[in-house]
């Protein structure tokens, strides 16, 4: 468990990330680092993202499933690890020296 | 309402005295008929209670008369005796009601009294209904008929009226009863729940003249067809016929009366799904394995090819990319979904809970988790297998992102420019233009690391991106616990394995059979086997308790395959080499077991010339051993450093003496590495300062490298280039490249850090070097613009090119200056050895 807490907390301090939330299935963050609106924005609009690119990636073949989800975008990168319980997002701005 | 009294069936005794009563009724019938309701009664059953009904006793006498009821009061029937035994109807009519009635027949005589009769029985049919709670069973009676057949029993007034008294006290009772009953009925029962049986009523027959059928063949057709044309012509002649009136009716129109019932609101809701075909694929695999695991649990092991489902039969059996466990089921096209779920089954560790089969498809490991997380409980998820080889991943994936030119670099790959990159970068001026040169990539160090002294480096047998660091100090005086971490390529923040010792770690090595084996050892002497699979803290094997174990650091590990003696399969033993003079080696096949394959012993050397050295007593006739390396075309022979400084060649058969031995080193030895590519040579490097390259066969160095003051700490050959080594000395890194310059180093490199520099390796994959020092900092720098290496055949060939050329450039030397002892160095001579100065090279 605390392993798990440690890796968390190596990624909040990693360069450049500016924030980490962990939805579960319901929507629901379970642990943020960004304030509450945002989370509510980030989690609801990746969770309807993430569920449309399972279903794309089943689509195409039922036997992939969707394991990592990147979007890169001018400011952000927002990587999202997706699961049946829950959904790991992590936000990071490479950019930056 | 009038309640009128329904005359009820009657014996059969009617009909015998019909004949007697109807004469006098038959005026009546007459008029009655008038009516045109003539009553034909069809009684059922006889003798039955007139049910009433509680909410109308509306009766209908039409009723077949019942010449068979004698007894009215005017017709008294007395035995001989004079009793009257007049029989008594078992229906007694209120003679009011009954009045009432009469006075409506024959008063009324519109056709509304039939009607009115008829109604009333109609009523009467629905009261009978609802009064079948009595018991006394539906009433069934015909209705009247409008049948033209008057004949039959008509209506009788008086009788009905007379008749109406008997049933009166019959009613009377009946009704008593009924009121009795009713007399029961309270406030309470008016709440109660009444059950009402609704019941169809048998089908009253109004007029049942089934059609006859003849053929023209029989007798009966004859007979038939003037039925027939007698019949068309009655109804011909019905037209104005002036005994035939028609006569119209109209029948009440009930009043209808609305109920209306209110139940509480249907609620209404509206689901819809969307079956994608991942969805139906998910279910069919559900399906298929809830199938195939019972059919295991049936049968022993899971090797049942059983047909799948039409649907997985179209489908490829390829595993997921979920973990394929241990179980061994048969491959087969059919089978297939079969090893899944086994391999499903045994990683939940039980052939009887296909639920949890079933449900860890999707998570993996955690198949407990799943159902439960239904519970929004955080420690769950966080804690699921799952969440934490997420994790795993993203933080890799944000180092990359954060790493990835260097890593590209590393690689050997070209970097393109980030697109978003806003940052204007200045013109760099050409690499080319420097000459070989360092680029510092990154360093491998975190928190748990800051100090610590960096004491040896190992590779990774399998997996080239993960080298194992051992931390701990060289000095006595300034001992810490040791730590040895297991680096990754990919992530350079943070260490993949961590763990701690409690002495110093002085050498590691990765096994090759094995190469999840680390082999640490530590400044006490002990030797440690870890499992880098598990994170656990604990080694797998340790040597601390045992006998062999060796007394002083030890300096050097390594896992040597060798060849038993007698089999042959190579089994891989750990050598050791430590200060207490002891080279051992140590089998783990049960448990640590040592074997020592030599004792260093001092020699005596004579330095020759100007001090003589005569037999000096020793304290311990133990040299400390520094280092070793066994020859990788000879894994019997071996050569072992001292501290004294010198080398000397050992091999495994022979633990008391020494092949060879070879003097050179005035100091400490601290490594020394043969050459990957040519088999006779190796390098060593001391506290002296220098560097020595050796030939096996030459006792004397062949080329010494002097290039700082101070001590050197490690020497490690290039993997590509056979003239190419890098050392490294407590103030910075060297690259030699003998192709190049035998004097001095191709690139120095003095970090900025101060640290000092204590150990260094090749990267296998790559043109890097890893570079450790003192503060617990291990820098990945990359080589550049070095000159390329010269071709793999080749590779040996100018290495002993070089050797051969110093060679020969010495011994001109040598026969320069001295000529009187020409061969003096290419002799093995132990003794009278001539000074070191010689070896300086031009």
């Amino acid at each position: 468990m605390s392993e798990v807490e440690e890796t968390i907390k190596r990624i909040q301090s990693h360069k450049g990330v500016s924030g980490i939330i962990i939805v579960n299935a319901d929507g629901i963050p379970i642990r943020t680092t960004l304030d509450n609106s945002t989370t509510v924005q980030y989690s609801g609009l990746i969770h309807q993202l993430a569920a449309k690119a399972k279903s794309t990636v089943r689509d195409l073949d039922p036997q992939n499933d969707l394991t990592f989800l990147r979007i890169r975008s001018k400011k952000h990168e927002i990587m999202v690890a997706p699961d049946k319980e829950y959904l790991l997002i992590v936000i990071q701005s490479p950019n930056e020296v | 309402m009038s309640t009128n009294k329904s005359k009820k069936s009657q014996h059969m005794l009617t009909t015998g005295n019909t004949g007697a009563s109807t004469t006098s009724k038959k005026s009546h019938g007459a008029t009655k008929s008038k009516y045109g309701a003539s009553v034909r009664g069809t009684q059922y059953g006889s003798s039955r209670v007139t049910v009433l009904s509680s909410a109308s006793k509306t009766r209908s006498l039409a009723n077949a008369p019942d010449a068979g009821k004698p007894a009215k009061p005017p017709v008294q029937i007395f035995d001989e005796s004079g009793n009257d035994v007049t029989p008594l109807p078992l229906y007694l009519i209120d003679p009011t009601l009954v009045k009432q009635n009469k006075s409506n027949l024959l008063g009324d005589s519109s056709g509304g009294t039939p009607t009115d009769l008829m109604s009333q029985t109609s009523i009467y049919n629905t009261g009978t209904v609802t009064a079948s709670a009595f018991g006394g069973g539906p009433f069934t009676r015909s209705v009247f008929s409008q049948s033209y057949d008057t004949a039959g029993e008509s209506m009788a007034e008086p009788e009905d009226t007379d008749q109406s008294h008997e049933p009166t006290s019959a009613w009377g009772e009946i009704r008593r009863k009924h009121e009795d009953v009713k007399e029961d009925l309270n406030e309470g029962d008016l709440e109660k729940i009444v059950d009402l049986q609704l019941t169809e009523t048998e089908t009253i027959w109004l007029l049942d003249m089934p059609g006859i059928c003849v053929s023209l063949e029989t007798d009966e057709a004859a007979t038939v067809q003037k039925k027939n044309e007698a019949y068309k012509e009655l109804v011909k002649n019905k037209q104005g016929n002036d005994s035939y009136a028609e006569r119209g009716m109209n029948t009440f129109n009930e009043p209808q009366k609305c109920k209306l019932v209110q139940t509480s609101k249907i609620g209404y809701t509206e689901m819809g799904v969307n079956a994608n075909t991942w969805d139906m694929f998910d279910t069919f695999e559900l399906l298929d394995k809830a199938n195939k695991v019972r059919s295991e649990d049936d049968d022993e092991e899971g090797t049942i090819s059983r047909p799948g489902s039409p649907k997985e039969g179209e489908v490829e059996k390829v595993d997921e990319g979920t973990d394929t466990g241990p179980g061994g089921a048969v491959v087969r096209e059919k089978s297939a979904a079969s090893v899944r779920v086994d391999s499903r089954a045994t990683f939940a560790s039980s052939f009887a809970g296909s639920e949890s089969v079933v449900a860890s498809r999707e998570t993996g490991v955690s198949s407990m988790p799943t159902s439960e997380s239904s519970q929004i409980d955080e420690n769950v998820i966080l804690q699921s297998e799952k969440f934490k080889s997420d994790l795993f991943i993203m933080e890799r994936v944000i180092n990359l992102n954060t790493y990835q030119a260097k890593q590209a670099l590393y690689r050997g790959f070209n970097i393109i420019k980030d697109i978003d990159d806003t940052t204007v970068v200045p013109p760099q001026q050409l690499v080319q233009d420097m000459g070989p040169n360092f680029d510092r990539l990154w360093s491998y160090t975190c928190k748990g690391t800051q100090g610590r002294n960096v004491s040896c480096l190992s590779w990774n047998k399998s997996n080239p991106d993960l080298i194992a660091v051992g931390y701990g100090q060289f000095e006595f005086s300034n001992q810490k616990e040791g730590l040895v971490m297991c680096w990754s390529l990919k992530n350079p923040e943070f260490p993949e394995r961590v763990y701690t010792c409690k002495e110093g770690v002085t050498a590691a090595d990765f096994s090759k059979v094995n190469p999840s084996l680390l082999a640490v050892g530590l400044y006490d002497g002990g030797v440690a086997v870890y499992n880098v699979r598990q994170t656990s803290d604990e080694p797998i094997l340790d040597n601390f308790l045992a006998p062999g174990k060796n007394t002083a650091p030890v300096w050097q590990l390594k896992w040597i395959e060798k060849e038993r003696g007698t089999g042959d399969e190579t089994a891989e033993v750990l050598v050791s080499i430590s200060t207490d003079g002891r080279v051992c080696q140590w089998s783990i096949r049960k448990g640590f077991e040592s074997y020592d394959l030599m004792r260093l012993k001092k020699i005596p050397t004579r330095m020759g010339g100007k001090k003589e050295k005569k037999g000096e007593a020793f304290i311990s006739r133990h040299a400390g051993g520094l280092c070793f390396d066994f020859n990788p075309h000879d894994s019997n022979i071996y050569l072992a450093g001292t501290e004294d400084g010198h080398i000397h060649k050992c091999s495994c058969s022979y633990n008391e003496q020494f092949l060879e031995s070879y003097f050179g080193h005035t100091g400490p030895v601290y490594k020394i590495k043969w050459s990957p590519f040519a088999p006779d040579v190796f390098l060593s490097c001391s506290a002296d300062w220098s560097i020595r390259l050796w030939h096996q066969d030459k006792v004397r160095p062949i080329l010494n490298f002097f290039s700082s003051t101070k001590p050197v700490y490690d020497i490690a050959w290039s993997p590509n280039s056979s003239t190419v080594f890098a050392s490294v000395n407590e103030g910075s890194v060297e690259v030699w490249d003998l192709n190049t310059s035998t004097l001095d180093p191709i690139i120095i490199m003095e970090p900025s850090s101060g640290a000092r520099q204590t150990s260094v390796s090749f990267s296998k994959n790559s043109d890097c070097l890893l570079v450790g020092d003192s503060e617990g900092q291990l820098t990945v720098l990359q080589l550049r613009s070095m000159a390329p290496p010269p071709s793999r055949d080749k590779q040996m060939d100018s290495l002993l090119k070089i050797i051969n050329t110093s060679l020969s450039s010495q011994l001109q030397n040598q026969s320069a200056s001295e000529p009187t002892q020409p061969e003096r160095e290419e002799t093995h001579l132990e003794d009278d050895l001539p000074p070191d100065t010689d070896q300086n090279q031009s």
